[in-house]
């Protein structure tokens, strides 16, 4: 071997044996050193070819030569490249292949590719290689390292070739882990997706089962409030004050109030959730909206913080009271869930109100909860976000609350102290003109109000007659349970100053009813006033609207009152 | 052809073999290809569960070249048991294997 290229350096070690300078141990001495010169040279880099004695005389080797660009090639593909003996030897393999299997690439090369495969996996194995022999094969594989944490799930394509007479075996590997991993996060991902699907597509099931209860359950329970109402009222009759038997029916009269108050704010947290409910706009007062609200959750609040409630002076907004008070609901239930359990005396949840410049109910739920990441903040209002684990939140609530915000023209936000809690802010519009309503006037101050008069259309004749009954002290009262009935008045020349009218009724709805009367006559279709217990609307059906404000039953006789006095001091009904 | 194939037993790893056989090739070239089979033969043959063989290919890790102070490939280096001991070539005469390796 001789080198090409500058002189050699000097020796790095010279031998300073002198103890036997003969001539021939000179000689030696001298080649030794011109081999270390020369053996040090290439190994400092001072050489860049190589000259290799062979058969066919001296061939020169470039150091850097035209294959680099190949290794370079082999060892940056994203495959794995190996080559195999017949013997299963891997004599060759690039970077990526042990990159893949995750084993050492000196313990890979000169080593058997048994090595890597699974038992019950070589003779599938073997079988591919023979496949291989006769032309090209594939097949997928797990490969294990013995140092590798996990096995790798590969796709191994062999393709055989003769090299210097032998057989050699190319095998080219794709990592399918990476793949398989993506596709499962993907799978898992829309599982849980599915999993909160099923959760919202239950609370719709319940929201539609919600809407007809509440239905079922405000006619008759309509009845019942208004009767004790008026037994309320004649029960000085039974006797002195402090008389048994009265004070015994006062107890009972009293005990059977509150226990329809409670049945009547239940029902209405009913409708709150019903997501089929009715899209109908109307002007509520959002302070109820709220109290039910606070009181579906109010179990689930006595146990976590003290509630304050400072929502007084909030004026009357244009929503639709179901939509709103799932969005109370929601932030309630967000507020609640955000304080752990157990130390009710430190904390608080504050719901309060006021009116802003531009007349708009300012609504704010604040909480002395866990509070939310910055990073979580701007994400919350994102549908399927959720902290919570599967299962416990559908990620939904804040989505929803903030598209019905949305839909009723109003802004929802939210700012929040890690640690300190949250504050929600919900912005609705007033109703046009709303201030805030007073306080609901004492039936004493109705009682003598210049007597007016009402039409009451329901199919349902028991409220016919106890509406009827608690009416009639103060007011002349016309019910008919037919809506034809009605119209005939009408058409007949009677007026009103409030036509009130129920929305469902088999005959004619309460709608339809109110569109041919303002066919006939304008003025008296101005009067009318729906009543409704809850409505639903089937799926695919456009929403219904409403043409004139509702009343919700069950309702208090006051609202008819006050309904009737506010038509009065408007505008005087036309002559009878 | 089945037979035939594959013929090498997966080995155990033994935790700290007799003999560890470190060879130096370069790539993917019929020499180096031919040493890595011929090594294979001799280590089952004389040494058999008592050696593990690394191969370093020394266009992939160019850095190992220095600390064995390699020059050359195919260069066979006896690791274990000391003092290193050395074979340069294809290693195709297994008795000038042996004898490089002092194995008897």
């Amino acid at each position: 071997m001789k080198t090409a290229g500058k002189a050699a350096k000097p020796p790095v070690r010279a031998r300073e044996k002198r103890d036997a300078p003969s001539a021939a141990a000179g000689s030696l001495r001298a080649r030794l050193t011109e081999a270390e010169q020369t053996l040090a040279a290439i190994r400092a880099g001072d050489v860049d070819a190589l000259v290799v004695g062979g058969p066919a005389g001296e061939r020169v080797f470039t150091l850097e030569g035209a294959e680099n660009g190949y290794r370079v090639l082999m060892d940056a593909m994203s495959e794995g490249v190996a080559t195999l003996t017949e013997r299963g030897l891997v004599t060759y393999c690039n970077l990526r292949f042990t990159a893949i299997l995750g084993a050492r690439p000196e313990l890979t090369i000169g080593n058997p590719i048994s090595r890597f495969v699974l038992e019950e996996d070589w003779e599938r194995f073997q079988a591919l290689i023979a496949a291989g022999a006769a032309g090209r094969s594939e097949g997928e594989f797990v490969l294990k390292a013995a140092c590798a944490p996990v096995p790798a799930l590969v796709r191994l394509a062999i393709v055989s070739l003769t090299i210097d007479g032998a057989r050699t075996y190319c095998l080219v590997m794709t990592d399918l882990t990476a793949q398989r991993r993506l596709s499962a996060e993907v799978a898992a991902e829309r599982a849980q997706m599915q999993a909160r699907l099923l959760l919202a597509d239950r609370m719709s099931s319940l929201g539609t089962l919600s809407a007809g209860v509440a239905h079922e359950i405000n006619n008759p329970l309509a009845s019942v409030v208004t009767s004790l109402e008026l037994m309320t009222k004649r029960l000085p009759e039974l006797g002195a004050p402090g008389s048994e038997l009265g004070e015994w029916m006062r107890r009972q009269v009293g005990r059977a109030s509150e226990g329809a108050e409670r049945v009547r704010l239940i029902v209405r947290g009913l409708k709150a959730f019903s997501r089929t409910d009715d899209e109908t706009m109307t002007v509520i007062d959002p302070r109820r909206t709220l109290d039910t609200a606070i009181t579906l959750v109010s179990n689930e609040i006595r146990h976590r913080a003290q509630l304050v409630r400072d929502y007084d002076t909030l004026p009357l907004v244009w929503a639709n009271d179901a939509r709103l008070g799932q969005t109370f609901l929601n932030l309630l239930l967000n507020a609640t869930q955000a304080i752990r359990a157990g130390a009710a005396e430190d904390n608080e949840i504050r719901v309060s109100g006021s009116i802003d410049a531009q007349g708009r109910a300012v609504i704010e739920i604040s909480d002395t909860g866990s509070g939310i990441t910055a990073d979580h903040l701007p994400l919350i209002f994102d549908p399927f976000f959720t902290t919570k684990p599967v299962n416990q939140g559908t990620g939904l609530g804040l989505a929803v609350s903030h598209a019905i915000v949305k839909s009723l023209n109003g802004e929802i936000t939210a700012s929040s102290e890690p640690g300190a809690g949250s504050v929600f802010r919900v912005v609705i519009p007033g109703a046009p003109g709303a201030v805030a309503p007073a306080a609901p006037p004492s039936t004493v101050a109705l009682q003598i109000e210049p007597r007016g008069r009402l039409l009451f259309v329901d199919d349902e004749e028991d409220l016919c007659a106890v509406i009827q009954d608690a009416v009639a002290p103060h007011h002349d009262i016309v019910v008919t349970t037919h809506a034809r009935e009605a119209l005939e008045m009408v058409a007949a020349g009677q007026r009103f100053d409030v036509i009130l009218c129920d929305v469902r009724m088999p005959e004619m709805t309460g709608i339809e009813f109110h569109a041919r009367l303002a066919a006939d006559n304008a003025s008296q279709a101005a009067r009318v006033v729906l009543m409704s217990g809850g409505y639903s609307r089937r799926p695919g059906d456009p929403p219904i609207v409403l043409p004139r404000p509702l009343l919700e039953k069950p309702f208090q006789i006051e609202q008819v009152l006050k309904l009737m006095s506010e038509a009065m001091q408007r505008e005087p009904r036309n002559a009878a | 052809m089945m037979a035939a194939i594959m013929g090498i037993p997966a080995d155990t790893l033994e935790a700290a073999p007799e003999y560890v056989l470190r060879l130096f090739v370069s790539g993917f070239t019929p020499r180096s290809q031919r040493a890595i089979d011929n090594l294979r033969a001799i280590c089952e043959r004389h040494l058999a569960g008592r050696f593990q063989i690394e191969v370093i290919d020394l266009h992939q890790s160019p850095g190992r070249a220095h600390d064995d102070q390699i020059l050359a490939t195919p260069t066979l280096v006896r690791v274990s048991p000391s003092p290193p001991r050395r074979v340069i070539g294809d290693l195709s005469q297994a008795d000038k294997v042996l004898r490089g390796l002092d194995i008897t």
